[in-house]
């Protein structure tokens, strides 16, 4: 009995890290269309929840399974700065590495494209930093062009 | 004879303008620092002129050698529509296909980036157009130079 207390108590903090965890990541999934000149357009708002105002917004993707010869790209801009990656490996569930764009608190606009004409799924993830590095407040990415 | 002399003068003629007519757009070179981030960010301005008002922004980009591993895309927005093209093949002379966004008069967003680290040279060929294909007003600015 005292055994089955441990567990249940295990998969609990387990359940609850994991959702304080999905609170900070604003990850979400995207699908971009056969045409080679698709693009997905998002809107991302930096705000400061109390953490502290935001530095710069940290974006990253992930081109998912199925393996296809197109590679993914996100450009992150504000005002007049613009910033590109691209995630190299097809299907291998890692992120690319960040991209970061200091543009303070604000509306940040992301697009996603592809070098061919393939379709493609893929993850997004982003952050909205401070300048001591803590997350501050960021809304999901709101889509403003599905293609 | 007179008839048919003539009429090679006539094709001669048509053939020495038709570049005039089908090829319209204004291009600039530009180059990307080695780092995969960098982007260059022009804003391209068309207008109504003689042709009447624009309809769309036609943006290619060519690959220019010398050749390496990163390829480069264009993405062309204005408001919420955005395009895309990629040249796929570097250094072959050939621009990629055309990236078109049907915005009408205004001020668009021109992004040019590449896939991975390493220098590169490229050439952008924009136009703006009617709905009949003409050309009308163009102007660019460069926003951001990486």
């Amino acid at each position: 009995m005292k055994l089955v207390d441990y567990r249940i108590l295990a998969v609990t903090v387990i359940v609850y890290s994991a959702m304080g965890m999905n609170a900070h990541a604003h990850e979400m999934a995207g699908f971009l269309g056969k045409s080679a000149a698709a693009v997905d357009l998002y809107q991302v708002r930096c705000f400061d929840d109390g953490t502290g105002a935001t530095d710069y917004l940290a974006v990253e993707i992930s081109d998912q399974a199925p393996i296809h010869p197109s590679l993914l790209s996100v450009q992150v801009s504000k005002g007049e700065q613009v910033r590109n990656v691209t995630d190299l490996v097809d299907g291998d569930e890692a992120f690319s590495r960040p991209v970061k764009l200091k543009g303070g608190n604000g509306d940040y606009l992301l697009s996603v494209d592809k070098t061919g004409a393939d379709e493609e799924v893929y993850n997004l993830e982003v952050h909205c930093v401070t300048a001591t590095g803590a997350h501050t407040g960021t809304t999901d990415p709101v889509a403003l062009q599905d293609q | 004879m007179k008839n048919q002399k003539s009429k090679i003068n006539a094709w001669v003629l048509a053939l020495l303008l038709l570049p005039v007519v089908v090829c319209h757009a204004d291009s600039k070179k530009g180059s990307l620092g080695t780092s995969s981030s960098a982007t260059d960010y022009y804003r391209v301005t068309c207008s109504t002129n003689a042709n009447g008002a624009t309809s769309s922004l036609n943006v290619k980009i060519t690959d220019l050698v010398p050749v390496a591993s990163p390829m480069l895309s264009v993405q062309v927005i204005k408001g919420i529509k955005a395009k895309n093209t990629t040249d796929a093949k570097d250094g072959d002379t050939k621009a990629s296909p055309a990236a078109i966004v049907q915005g009408g008069d205004g001020v668009y967003e021109v992004r040019v980036n590449k896939t991975e680290s390493g220098a590169e040279l490229y050439t952008l060929s924009y136009s703006c157009i009617n709905s009949t294909g003409k050309a009308t007003g163009v102007s660019i600015a460069t926003v951001q130079n990486q």
